[in-house]
């Protein structure tokens, strides 16, 4: 993903932040640079039926969690716990992210990740 | 400044991380490469030619880091790896119990908060809006503490603190101090006898020397305490029955040394003190001027002090509206490097209610034009995230 997609991303990512109807919220920190993310989810018969999100952070974090709601929404909780860190970055097209921006593209993920049980 | 052709590594692009680490001249390098090729040996121990040639240089090197910081005894400077191990060493030869009480300030970097949480009660000095130490909160925070460790300069906020009248303060109250000089040594004059302290902690590769290279100045009051790393070089003599412990400064400078990097710690003293440090000073200065110029706009918003005389030649923002790390990445594209983040000081930007910071640090063969680059780059990205 190039830097003007990312933009373009972000600025979605931010105009569509909001909290949906949910009945799990989990939230996450990436300590080192302050982003925070709150993910809502509607889980229905171990379904993701739909996640929301709201975050602080930066644009790679924030796109991140907009990525994620879009591509994971629908998918079941066993299908999520199964999916690694590169497959996820595959998944929303940032497989290329530099090293150093790396915490901040997998913060919504791990967050998410570590709170399906 | 005429040192830029000195530094072949500027091709690479607008360096602006020097208070995370310096780029280092050719001069410094060639004394490193010389030392290996031509005098290499252990020191203190052989009797042969190229070991004396070593621990001469070695002794050599710490006469004139002496000079540097105005140390009347070159016996006074411990070498270590970095100012982080300096604070570590302080920290252990106070001989600190969970009783005592240490005072830091809101501005210090990680490495002068961690060595002193651990091994004592730790009381906080609170800074103005503007990133001054709150004298009132010091004189009376001081007050039964048995050390003050504070940075001469802060990291974040280039606030340079009055460390002379601070110590003066501090041992009146019977406490010793340590100065964390790391971010003033490379920038401004440090006259350890002018300041005082107890100990003090410079990382010389913040100030043009190899990686792995830093020193402690410890006060001849400490020049009995038993070393934290022990082993060879440490001691006159070891029987099975008693240990007898060298003097000051071997004794704590247990091992090997980094024989290499203190020969090329001490020519980048030499080639700053060439230069002159009121010129390094007033180069950054210059540099500092511009930058707040080309902000008159206030395109981003400053942390520290306003008045260009109370803060080094770094300047930590934020551009509203954009994460520090989205700032770093696109100036990154635009081969400008820049720091961000919270710059190992997380309770400092917490007590400046900020997630994190940009931070643009100068140093000597930094330019004018490079400064005004920054700013062109700045507001193309407010634009581009606007
Ligand atoms: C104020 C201050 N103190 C201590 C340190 C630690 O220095 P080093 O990483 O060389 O140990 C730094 C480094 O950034 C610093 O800025």
């Amino acid at each position: 993903m190039n830097l003007n997609k990312l933009l373009l991303i972000y600025k979605k990512a931010k105009s569509e932040m909001e909290e949906r109807t949910h009945n799990k919220k989990i939230e996450g920190k990436n300590i080192s640079c302050g982003d925070e993310v709150t993910l809502f989810l509607k889980i229905e018969e171990g379904i993701l039926k739909d996640i929301s999100f709201e975050s602080s952070g930066c644009a790679v974090s924030i796109s991140s969690a907009f990525l994620l709601a879009k591509q994971l929404k629908g998918k079941s909780i066993e299908e999520v716990k199964q999916l690694s860190n590169e497959e996820y970055l595959k998944l929303i097209d940032m497989e290329e992210i530099s090293t150093s921006r790396r915490k901040c593209v997998l913060t919504p993920f791990i967050t998410l990740r570590n709170n399906l049980d | 400044m005429d040192v830029r052709k000195d530094f072949p590594i500027l091709k690479r692009g607008i360096y602006f991380d020097n208070s995370a680490t310096s780029h280092k001249p050719k001069q410094v390098l060639a004394a490193v490469f010389n030392y290996y090729n031509n005098h290499n040996a252990n020191i203190h121990r052989g009797i042969h030619r190229l070991s004396e040639e070593s621990s001469e240089r070695y002794e050599d090197s710490k006469k004139t880091l002496s000079k540097f910081i105005g140390a009347k005894d070159w016996k006074r400077i411990v070498y270590v790896k970095n100012a982080t191990e300096g604070l570590n060493l302080a920290s252990h030869l106070l001989n600190l119990s969970k009783k005592d009480k240490v005072v830091i300030t809101s501005m210090e970097h990680h490495s002068n908060i961690l060595p002193w949480r651990v091994n004592s009660q730790v009381s906080v000095v609170d800074i103005s809006s503007e990133g001054v130490i709150d004298i009132e909160d010091f004189k009376s925070k001081i007050k039964g503490a048995k050390v003050v460790s504070m940075p001469h300069a802060s990291n974040v906020l280039g606030t340079i603190n009055e460390v002379e009248l601070l110590t003066k303060m501090a041992h009146e109250e019977g406490a010793k101090v340590v100065i964390d000089a790391a971010q003033s040594a490379p920038h401004l004059k440090v006259d350890v006898n002018k300041i005082g302290a107890d100990f003090l902690a410079i990382s010389g590769h913040k100030m043009l020397a190899p990686g792995g290279t830093g020193l402690l100045y410890v006060s001849k009051e400490f020049s009995e305490s038993t070393p934290f790393m022990l082993g060879g070089g440490t001691v006159f003599d070891v029987t099975n029955q008693k240990i007898e412990w060298a003097d000051m400064p071997e004794r704590f400078e247990g091992g090997t040394p980094n024989i290499g990097g203190a020969i090329g710690f001490a020519r980048a003293a030499e080639y700053l003190m060439e230069i002159g440090m009121d010129n390094v000073r007033k180069h950054e200065v210059s540099l500092l001027k511009n930058f707040f110029k080309l902000n008159e706009e206030k395109l981003v918003e400053i942390y520290g002090p306003h008045s260009l005389k109370l803060r080094t030649g770094l300047v930590s923002f934020n551009l509203p509206g954009v994460h520090s790390h989205d700032v770093a990445d696109f100036l990154n594209a635009r081969n400008i490097f820049i720091r961000s983040g919270k710059h190992c000081a997380h309770p400092l930007h917490e007590r400046l209610c900020i997630p994190s910071s940009a931070r643009a640090s100068f140093y000597i063969y930094n330019t004018l034009s490079e400064v005004e680059n920054l700013f062109e780059v700045l507001n193309e990205i407010k634009e581009v995230f606007s």
